[in-house]
């Protein structure tokens, strides 16, 4: 721990803002894997980047704005269809990925108007609603137009003129730069103005109006950024796997979203980078670590359900012993100031804002560490 | 007619199921305030132990129904005791997760125990073959389970409105510190609370799998019964009753009219509506809704 102390507080007299270690250390990664490792494992690193956009909004929404969302899927459906509904109308595929994001605003300003009034619950029950409507539209749109085979609608590869583990790195260095630039983006806006308008939303949203925060707008802001993040996902996600159909789509990947944002740590971009990181190569990796225990045939048709088993009870785990996931665990190895910050504000994230004569109880049940300056 | 009668009574029929649901779900929304996303895996897991029973033929139904309805309990008193009990004053969103935790555990769990087949359901001294009403040819079985489903969900709800034991299992809902103060074992009550859900879930789940076929489908079952709750009220035992048959009709009337691939998207809008226009329900009271 004193180590770790140590190194912070050199990081933090270079004047350099956390997020660019972040950047960087996700650009050597990329590079180094890239290089070096198997096109199995670039694979994996595709999946986790894709999986990170994601992450990261739903993070955005659900950690720092604190509206929960189960409606991911929704919304990675509607800029994967909608996709399909630009490359079929023959349009180059820049234009093809800027107009899904598009949509998804769109969308999601459509569905955020009457949905944002609805609070914590039950906006998460409207999000489900949300993404059964988004399932019914695809499945329609599958019936109607023609050739969606069985395995859904085919994409051209984006890389055509390159072997399948050239286009892999291609993809690999492809997502990070957009990684990279939400990251940037993401961490701009949870630093400034808005971010203090969303938090303040989040803990006590019946006071921010009288501080100056137009709720509804900044409601409609974040589902609406976050809704477009999910779509550029969706609609990446079409062209990397090549083919699009609502199976695909399911309900229990919205609720792995929301486990990767849990895992990670609520309000924080490293968390969500962690978490998309833990649950997308978990599923991918456990199937060959199995092989090591059980014989391989076995372990490759029970991997997936070890896998679900494992990221189950890190819910769990997560939820009853740290709830502020990952980060927030780490943050207590490093007791610093800011650290000391951070847990003062977490522990009220999950207390119920809206009747304050319950406050001393949640923060009671969830003591914050003690602030030890060194 | 005949559409007209089919409709009805498979409504009439789902909605028994959806009132077992729903009531198991505000059972335990009320004394714990845990949203459980859970409910389905819980209707599953009876309705696999029976069928796996069956299909290897080692054990006959009534004992194979007491074991799998007591693993179906002591799943749910093993998660209070062991997850719930732990985010007690916490925001409700964190048991929900944790249940969402305890679905996938669950599916994955079964899954793997039971492979992924089908199962078939037989259950003896069960009135085979049809009844004819107004000319619609209706299963037998499931006329009876209708019956059975809304008569229990019916007990358990008045039992809930007005015996002794059912004004402390609310009380310990609403303020346990005060119910603690009183002389009622809140901690005792929840966990009970649980086991009798989860068993209301497995009921469901076997009477449900007895008619139709038991896959893992089954638990979407459990969220279709969302509309249900909402539409009753989050906290409203009766809600869950009228909510459940209330919806079950309408998912009747809307597969013998419109066709199956409209129940989702309908069913879901109807949720949606619900949470924007009386997000109360019809039976809950507005405090819920600040929740």
């Amino acid at each position: 721990v004193k180590g770790i102390n140590k190194v912070s507080g050199m990081l933090s007299k270079l004047r350099v803002r956390p997020v660019w270690f972040g950047v960087f250390a996700i650009a050597v990664i990329v590079l180094f894997m890239t290089g070096t490792q198997s096109s199995f494992s670039v694979y994996v690193l595709d999946s986790v980047l894709l999986a990170c956009l994601g992450a990261i909004a739903l993070n955005l929404l659900m950690g720092t704005a604190g509206q929960v969302s189960i409606g991911t899927s929704a919304f990675l459906l509607l800029g994967a269809f909608s996709s399909v509904f630009f490359i079929r109308s023959n349009i180059p595929l820049p234009a093809v990925i800027v107009l899904s994001v598009l949509v998804c605003g769109v969308g999601g300003l459509i569905f955020a108007l009457p949905a944002l009034r609805l609070r914590s619950l039950f906006f998460a029950l409207s999000t489900l609603s949300a993404y059964f409507i988004a399932v019914f539209c695809g499945n329609q749109y599958e019936d109607a137009v023609p050739g969606a085979g069985s395995g859904g609608f085919q994409i051209n590869p984006v890389f055509p003129s390159v072997d399948l583990a050239r286009s892999q790195q291609y993809w690999a260095l492809l997502l990070a730069v957009l990684v990279i630039l939400l990251i940037l983006v993401v961490s701009r806006l949870m630093r400034e103005r808005s971010g203090r308008a969303w938090r303040i939303i989040r803990e006590h949203e019946f006071i921010a109006p009288v501080l100056g925060v137009r709720v509804s707008r900044y409601k409609l802001i974040v589902f609406a950024l976050s809704s477009m993040v999910m779509g550029l996902e969706g609609s990446l996600m079409a062209y990397f796997s090549g083919s699009v159909t609502t199976d695909e789509f399911t309900l229990q990947l919205s609720i792995l979203y929301v486990a990767m944002v849990l895992v990670g740590g609520l309000d924080s971009i490293a968390g969500a980078v962690i978490g998309a990181t833990i649950l997308t190569a978990l599923p991918i990796e456990l199937p060959q670590l199995l092989g090591h225990v059980l014989n391989p045939a076995q372990a490759a048709t029970d991997g997936p359900q070890y896998a679900i088993i494992v990221y189950g009870l890190l819910i769990i785990v997560f939820i009853c012993s740290s709830p502020r996931g990952v980060i927030g665990w780490l943050w207590s190895l490093r007791r610093s100031r800011v650290a000391s910050n951070i847990e003062n504000w977490m522990p009220s994230l999950f207390s119920r804002a809206s009747t304050p004569d319950e406050a001393p109880a949640a923060s009671a049940a969830e003591p914050s560490a003690p602030e030890i300056v060194p | 007619v005949v559409t007209f009668v089919v409709s009805l009574i498979g409504g009439f029929s789902l909605g028994g199921t959806y009132a077992l649901i729903a009531l198991g779900m505000v059972l335990v929304f009320r004394a714990t305030e845990t949203f459980n996303f859970a409910h389905g895996e819980l209707m599953l897991l009876p309705a696999f132990i029976i069928g796996y029973f069956q299909l290897h033929n080692t054990m006959p139904f009534v004992p194979a129904l007491i074991l799998a309805l007591a693993v179906t309990g002591a799943v749910g008193a093993l998660f209070y005791l062991l997850v719930l009990r732990r985010t007690t004053g916490l925001s409700p969103f964190i048991g929900l997760i944790a249940t969402l935790g305890l679905a996938a555990v669950m599916d994955g769990a079964m899954t793997l125990i039971f492979g992924s087949n089908d199962f078939s359901l037989t259950i003896p001294a069960l009135p085979k073959g049809v009844v004819v009403i107004f000319g619609a040819r209706i299963s037998a079985a499931s006329l009876v389970f209708t019956v059975l489903t809304l008569v229990l969900g019916g007990v358990v709800a008045g039992v809930l409105r007005f015996t002794h034991l059912g004004t402390q299992v609310r009380a310990a809902g609403q303020n346990a510190i005060l119910a603690a103060q009183g002389g009622i074992h809140v901690r005792r009550l929840y966990t009970a609370s649980w086991v009798v859900a989860a068993i209301l879930a497995g009921i469901a789940g076997v009477c449900y799998g007895s008619v139709n076929i038991v896959d893992l489908s089954v638990t979407q079952l459990a969220l279709a019964a969302i509309p249900a709750i909402m539409l009753g009220g989050l906290d409203s035992i009766e809600g869950a009753l009228v909510g459940g048959i209330l919806i079950g009709i309408m998912q009747g009337f809307v597969a013998g009219y419109l066709g199956g691939q409209y129940l989702d998207v309908i069913t879901y809008s109807v949720l949606l509506l619900v949470l924007l226009i009386i997000p109360q329900g019809l039976f809950g009271t507005k405090q819920v809704t600040r929740a």
